[in-house]
């Protein structure tokens, strides 16, 4: 495809004379864009599709044969998940995790800002030290904090300890159920918020001085100039920040794979549930553990359906422009 | 108050110096306290990595990896761990890390040192295919980036300059599928995979992900940047548009090619849902999924897991610690996508 428009010789001559220019055009266009085109139809619109198609299938418990063994169930797989308690409760914590990453996601990205914004010596070092993490995958980070956070030998345990506190000595964190969800937020918050920070940190020195010293010429404290000034010019960034952080929930696995796969057993009206059982991890462990292949595929056509949502009451009530 | 430290300077009075010294204070001290949270899990990592089995049972924890030693008979020191301890007498007993000798010595003939235990490294390197999992991570990072090179510009410079039907619609379809939850590819891809024979294959880890939307944004905009001028000028002297796409357009764009292989190299090298679910075996593992399995495997030994956490992740901190400028603004730009 490529020795066509790049050769010249007898070929060349032989299509220039066929074809008009605008179509030749076209040719050109679409032999440039063909190694991306084919990959991205396979690989990125194809399984959309295909995957509504296996929502509304099941392979049989029986079968471990994914082509012949499909049977048609109609709306079923959707059926089962509307009265699944466990897919709820997916939701349910996909919303919590979203709730607590969000802000506290934005409030230390924009202290470190903050703070980065000061006449400082070695700036340079401590942006380098914030952004770090987020450099580094998640799985590693969650390992380590595992570590950190677990009972009897863990680094935080024995801190409490230190000072007399012993509530978290025989779980751990990520073993009680009233905080291993916070636990997990907050080893994501250190880990992504030196990228948080620079955006706001750029989006902070874009703001002209003279505004800052007009407000202090006319009395404002400075709280009143940060909620006054700071604030309202950094929106864009923080509306950002808010879409980033709802798609980030609803994409939610590796840490809670790192971390607590879910757990730990949290009990609700009798019934035993996952206390990090967000629902990206819940379809994880339909495909994976328990190779219900159409149930996973409907759960995960309504968590682009939530996606859709939230993306489209983003736009609505918090910015009409990106 | 940040702001109140950098304005007025020439207006610096004895008090308002004072307060500006003391909320300069306030500054650093926040700037520690933030810099100790985020040194302090890699810390413990490294610090752990290095201790013996029965130090990180220690009571109180050390932060620097220390043993007890003891001289022996003949005047050589050697690595011990208390059994018991004898305050009237001045006595501990002991025993060698190595052997189940134990004997008893004055309390005053065992010292603290700080040692590090290289040989955890070793030890868990050699408890795992880690070479294996290094190099298929390696190979499939390299083989991604040139992809993801090859493909991008080669759409973005037709999406940034030429006319062709549906260009328009196309790139807006691109935009969107950005938004697609990751969770919704897995089922049908693995299907897809494996009617393709391709699970546990170095290419399932490696095509799928040339198709990277981002890159072709960025490159796009900035393409478009690039006088019309020049295209006049080289299709006047018979150049056609590959040749000029290879010996113009790229070598005007080495800043955002650079970005593109940065956040290409990171993210390749993080992935990790995807190739846990389409391998099975350690022929063509990458490392985080290795690592993930050495976890579950190896339960209890926190320094072989903190060790072999260490080396999957150096890499990318010696990288990091090299060209941290470059890789903070690709990395910043990168997430930009949303």
């Amino acid at each position: 495809m490529r020795s066509r428009d790049t050769g010249g010789g007898e070929a060349r001559r032989i299509w220039s004379r066929t074809l008009t220019s605008r179509g030749r055009e076209n040719l050109t266009a679409y032999a440039f864009l063909a190694p991306f085109l084919i990959i991205f139809a396979v690989f990125l619109v194809y399984p959309v599709v295909y995957s509504l198609y296996l929502a509304l299938h099941q392979v049989p418990s029986d079968s471990f044969d994914v082509f012949g063994g499909l049977q048609f169930v109609g709306l079923r797989n959707f059926a089962k998940l509307f009265t699944d308690v466990k897919f709820w409760w997916s939701v349910l914590m996909t919303l919590y995790y979203a709730a607590l990453i969000i802000p506290s996601g934005i409030a230390v990205s924009l202290a470190l800002a903050l703070l980065l914004n000061n006449r400082l010596r070695g700036v340079a070092i401590y942006r380098s030290a914030f952004f770090m993490p987020y450099v580094l995958d998640m799985l590693v980070i969650g390992i380590v904090w595992t570590l950190i956070y677990s009972p009897h030998i863990g680094i935080l345990v024995r801190l409490f300890e230190s000072v007399g506190i012993t509530a978290f000595s025989e779980k751990g964190f990520l073993g009680m159920s009233s905080i291993a969800m916070p636990s997990v937020v907050f080893a994501n918050v250190l880990k992504g918020a030196g990228f948080g920070m620079i955006l706001y940190l750029s989006a902070i020195q874009n703001i002209p001085r003279s505004l800052y010293e007009a407000a202090e010429i006319d009395g404002a404290t400075s709280w009143r100039r940060f909620t006054a000034i700071t604030l309202p010019l950094v929106k864009p960034i923080t509306f950002f920040m808010v879409v980033i952080g709802t798609i980030g929930a609803l994409n939610a696995f590796v840490e809670v794979y790192a971390m607590t796969s879910g757990g730990p057993s949290v009990d609700v009206g009798g019934r035993a549930l996952g206390a990090t059982w967000v629902t990206g991890y819940y379809v994880f462990d339909a495909f994976y553990n328990q190779w219900r292949l159409g149930y996973a595929s409907a759960m995960s056509y309504v968590l682009l359906a939530l996606t859709m949502i939230v993306t489209v009451v983003n736009r609505r009530f918090l910015g009409e422009k990106d | 108050m940040e702001q109140t430290a950098t304005l007025h300077d020439r207006e610096l009075n004895a008090g308002y110096r004072m307060k500006r010294s003391a909320g300069m204070a306030a500054v650093y001290a926040a700037l520690v306290v933030g810099v100790a949270l985020m040194i302090v899990p890699f810390w413990w990592m490294i610090s752990t990595s290095l201790k013996s089995p029965l130090e990180i049972l220690a009571f109180p924890p050390t932060w620097i990896p220390t043993g007890h030693f003891a001289e022996r008979a003949d005047g050589t020191w050697e690595e011990v761990y208390i059994v018991s301890q004898d305050e009237t007498a001045g006595t501990v007993d002991v025993r060698s890390l190595d052997g189940d000798l134990e004997r008893t010595v004055a309390a005053s003939a065992v010292v603290d040192r700080i040692r590090f235990r290289f040989r955890n490294y070793a030890e868990a390197w050699s408890q795992a295919p880690f070479a294996r999992y290094y190099f298929n991570t390696i190979l499939i990072t390299v083989f991604v980036v040139m992809g993801v090179l090859v493909t991008s510009s080669l759409a973005a410079y037709a999406f940034a300059r030429m006319k062709f039907w549906g260009r328009d619609n196309i790139f807006l379809i691109f935009l969107s599928m950005m938004m697609v939850p990751q969770p919704v590819y897995l089922v049908p891809s693995y299907i897809i995979l494996v009617k393709l024979g391709w699970i546990d294959t170095y290419q399932a880890l490696i095509i799928p992900w040339f198709a990277h939307i981002f890159s072709i944004f960025l490159l796009r905009q900035h393409f478009k940047t690039i006088p019309n001028d020049l295209y006049d000028a080289a299709i006047i002297d018979g150049c056609s548009r590959f040749a000029f796409l290879w010996r113009v357009i790229l070598p005007l764009s080495k800043a955002v090619l650079v970005a593109v292989v940065i956040f290409t190299i990171v993210g390749t090298w993080n992935s990790f849902l995807w190739p846990l679910v389409m391998t099975n075996t350690p022929e063509v593992r990458p490392l985080q999924v290795g690592l993930a399995r050495f976890s579950q495997e190896q339960g209890t030994s926190h320094e072989l897991m903190m060790a072999a956490a260490a080396f999957s992740v150096a890499p990318l901190i010696v990288a990091y610690f090299f060209a941290q400028k470059q890789i903070i603004q690709s990395m910043a730009t990168s997430g930009l996508k949303g």
